[in-house]
C-alpha cells in the first residue's frame, strides 16, 4: 500500500507506528486498524491517538483537493519539490504530471497538501 | 445545549467536535449550486462508494446494471465523480477533468461536490479510524441554492475557476479596496483550490484549523507542539497520508 517507505521511525518519535496507523486507516480490514489504534493508544496516549488520526482525515480532505483541482505547486515548494519527490518516489505519481509549478514571484508562504 | 457528536470516552477536542459539527450541518444545507436534497444524497453516495466492493476507476458505477437506482436525486455523472474520488483518488487526471467541466457538470457544481465528497471522506475516516459510529446526516433544510460566483473567479492557476484570496482569511481582493490596508500576501495555492465556490472554502479552511494547525501557520512553527502531537509526528502523518493517495502536491 505505502510506496517508498523506510524502515524505522524515520527520525520520529514513534514514526513506524504513526505510518503503520495511517496505512491502516486506508485499509479495509477492521482488525488490522483496531490493533494499531489500541497500540497507539498504548504506547502514545488516548489525546495523541485522536489527533493522530484527525490529521491523517484531514490530509484525505485536502489530497482529494489539490487532486481534484490541478492545485500547482507553490514557489516555495517547486524548489524543494524535485529532489524531495524523487527521494520517495513521488515523481511517479499520476498527479505529479498535473501538478505544475506556478510561477508566482511571492515566495516563502506555507503549503500542505 | 449541543449533543455529543460521538458516544465515546475518547478525549475529542472541542474545536473538532464543533468543526465536524459544522460541517455536517453544512451537507444537510442548501448550497451554492446543489440542493439541500442533492447535497444529503452526495453524503450517503460517499459513504454507499467507500462501504462498497470496490470497482476498478475505469468502470464507472453508473454504467454497472442495478448498481445505481433509477430514480436516484443525482446525475449519473455525478455518481460517478463521487465513486472515483472517494476510492480512486491517485487516478485524477487534467484529462479526466476536462471531460466532465463544463459538458456534464459546470464548475461550479464540480467544486462543491468536490468539496462535499473530500470533507464526507475525512469525517467519515476520523470516525473511522477511532472505530467510532459515523455521524448521521440530517434532513435536508428549506431553501434554495445561492447559485453566485465570486466576480472575480477566473482559471488562473487551478484547472478550476479559483477567486483571488489573501492570507489574513479569504476575502477577494476587490473587497479590500477601500480599507486603507497594504495589498495581502496571496495564501498557498491549495487554500485557493476551493474559492469559487466560498462556503466550502470556509468549511475547509475551518476543518483545517482544527484538526491540523490552527490559525493557518502551516509551516512557521515546525519546532513546536501541536494539540498533543509534536510537529514532526504531525507532518509525517501528512506525509504518509499524501503518499498513500499519491498526492504529489
Amino acid at each position: 500500500m505505502l510506496k517508498g517507505a523506510g524502515n524505522g521511525d524515520g527520525g520520529v518519535e514513534h514514526g513506524e507506528l504513526l505510518v503503520r496507523l495511517c496505512a491502516a486507516m486506508v485499509g479495509r480490514d477492521q482488525q488490522v486498524l483496531a490493533e494499531v489504534r489500541d497500540e497507539v493508544r498504548s504506547a502514545m496516549g488516548a489525546e495523541v491517538l485522536v489527533d493522530a488520526v484527525g490529521v491523517s482525515a484531514l490530509f484525505h480532505l485536502m489530497n482529494r483537493v489539490t487532486n481534484g483541482t490541478g492545485t500547482p505547486l507553490d514557489p516555495m515548494l517547486a524548489q524543494l519539490g524535485p529532489p524531495a519527490a524523487a527521494q520517495f518516489g513521488a515523481d511517479r505519481y499520476r498527479s505529479s504530471n498535473d501538478t505544475s509549478v506556478e510561477r508566482a514571484e511571492a515566495p516563502g508562504e506555507n503549503c500542505l497538501g | 445545549m449541543t449533543t455529543p457528536l460521538y458516544d465515546t470516552p475518547l478525549p475529542i477536542r472541542a474545536e473538532i467536535g464543533n468543526t465536524q459539527a459544522a460541517a455536517v450541518r453544512h451537507w444537510s444545507a442548501p448550497g451554492t449550486w446543489w440542493t439541500a436534497v442533492e447535497r444529503v444524497a452526495i453524503v450517503e453516495e460517499v459513504r454507499r462508494a467507500r462501504d462498497a466492493d470496490e470497482l476498478p476507476p475505469w468502470t464507472a458505477p453508473s454504467s454497472v446494471p442495478g448498481l445505481i437506482g433509477n430514480h436516484h436525486p443525482l446525475p449519473a455523472v455525478a455518481v460517478d465523480v463521487i465513486w472515483r474520488v472517494t476510492n480512486h483518488v491517485t487516478t485524477l487526471t487534467r484529462e479526466w477533468y476536462e471531460a466532465l467541466v463544463p459538458a456534464a457538470l459546470s464548475a461550479g457544481h464540480y467544486v462543491e461536490l468536490l468539496s462535499l465528497v473530500a470533507q464526507v471522506n475525512m469525517v467519515d475516516r476520523f470516525a473511522d479510524g477511532l472505530g467510532l459510529g459515523r455521524i448521521e446526516v440530517g434532513p435536508a433544510a428549506p431553501g434554495e441554492p445561492a447559485r453566485t460566483t465570486p466576480d472575480d473567479a477566473a482559471v488562473t492557476t487551478h484547472w478550476v475557476p479559483t477567486a483571488p484570496s489573501a492570507a489574513a482569511g479569504w476575502r477577494p481582493t476587490d473587497q479590500a479596496g477601500d480599507t486603507g490596508l497594504e495589498p495581502q500576501p496571496d495564501v498557498p495555492n491549495v487554500l485557493k483550490a476551493l474559492s469559487l465556490v466560498p462556503p466550502e472554502r470556509n468549511i475547509q479552511m475551518a476543518l483545517i484549523g482544527s484538526h491540523y494547525v490552527p490559525g493557518g501557520a502551516l509551516s512557521d512553527d515546525i519546532g513546536k507542539d501541536v494539540w498533543s502531537l509534536q510537529r514532526t509526528q504531525m507532518e509525517l502523518i501528512g506525509a504518509i497520508t499524501s503518499a498513500v493517495n499519491e498526492c504529489f502536491y
